[in-house]
């Protein structure tokens, strides 16, 4: 009798019930870490039109903008010359030295270089997505010999890169 | 003939998930023969079971309709039966607060369509969760469906973005 009871309520329970079944699964992506530059030669004509003759005063060439995708942890700026911080005009063996600042913010910025070799900086990007700019300045150096006449000419190149998280 | 040794009359019907038993001892004709059928019934309720993908990788900075896997079900009937989707963070990828995004989430809002049906923006509970009923076509045979979502806006500041996706079905 005892047997036939059991019996009886496991069928109960078995025509009674529904059943569903549940699962999951996660969906996820990484959007990797970026930095942006830009330049901006102000009224067309600054990256292009330092005054040869002026030894002591720090001329603005370009607007340097950057931004990175993140904050607060590093990227690294690298600014470095064509002519190794020179500036060259292919009549004049000896070149121009300068010196090279720039003023951007966020620890972005350096004063009173030589590219002679890259500099390199750490900018920690205080909000993510949001533009800092600074200028490039040069000083021109005095050299003893005169200069000749032409045009003299340096490339200065700004990478930005984030650096792993 | 003793007390113990007298014949009995027993009834036993079970059906339907209802037992029914009774014995009761009356006295019988001696030497007269008997039978007495048992008929036992039963139903195996309708089941389904359900298998999602496993986890799946996703470009937050792309707004094309990005494949989530495929679920798989199967039923132990012909008929229909309702599967539900859900999320945890109800239906946006999420990449939690840092210092380094910000300090707040990270949030982008994705439409899910399942096996061609449009499911919109997923809930985060299964009592309010988007519904898709089924044709089960064949019992005990797998069938699925192929997931997909499509963000709103793409992310725009580094991170990790997740969520979670829930699905169940009911007969």
């Amino acid at each position: 009798m005892r047997n036939a009871l059991a019996l009886g309520a496991l069928l109960a329970l078995a025509a009674g019930a529904t059943a569903s079944a549940a699962d999951s699964w996660q969906i996820s992506g990484a959007l990797a870490r970026a930095c942006q530059i830009s330049f901006d030669c102000a009224d067309g004509d600054q990256c292009r039109s330092l005054t040869l003759d002026d030894r002591v005063t720090v001329q603005n060439t370009a607007t340097v903008t950057w931004q990175c995708n993140y904050a607060i942890e590093a990227a690294t700026m690298d600014f470095s010359s064509e002519n190794q911080g020179l500036l060259v005009n292919p009549d004049d063996d000896l070149g121009l030295p300068y010196l090279a600042t720039y003023t951007g913010g966020q620890n972005s910025g350096f004063a009173g270089r030589s590219l002679v070799t890259h500099v390199i900086t750490n900018p920690t990007p205080d909000t993510p997505n949001v533009d800092v700019s600074g200028s490039i300045q040069l000083m021109l150096q005095a050299r003893t010999q005169p200069l000749f006449a032409g045009r003299y000419s340096d490339r200065i190149t700004v990478t930005i890169t984030p650096e792993a998280p | 003939m003793t007390e113990a040794a007298r014949p009995r009359r027993a009834v036993i019907a079970i059906g339907a998930g209802l037992l029914v038993a009774s014995a009761v001892a009356a006295p019988a004709p001696a030497l007269a023969g008997d039978h007495k059928d048992i008929l036992i019934t039963t139903t195996l309720a309708r089941t389904c079971g359900v298998t999602a993908p496993g986890d799946q990788t996703i470009d937050p900075s792309s707004l094309a309709v990005q494949p989530v896997g495929s679920v798989s079900y199967r039923c132990n009937f012909v008929g229909g039966a309702t599967l539900r989707l859900w999320s945890q963070n109800g239906g946006q990828i999420i990449s939690p607060a840092s210092p380094s995004n910000g300090g707040a989430p990270q949030s982008r809002i994705y439409s899910t369509v399942f096996d061609g049906a449009a499911l919109g923006q997923l809930t985060n509970a299964a009592d309010t969760s988007a519904q898709t009923v089924r044709a089960i076509a064949a019992a005990n045979t797998d069938q699925s469906g192929a997931a997909s979502i499509q963000l709103s806006s793409a992310a725009v500041i580094a991170g990790a973005y997740l969520d979670t996706i829930f699905v169940d079905i009911t007969p």
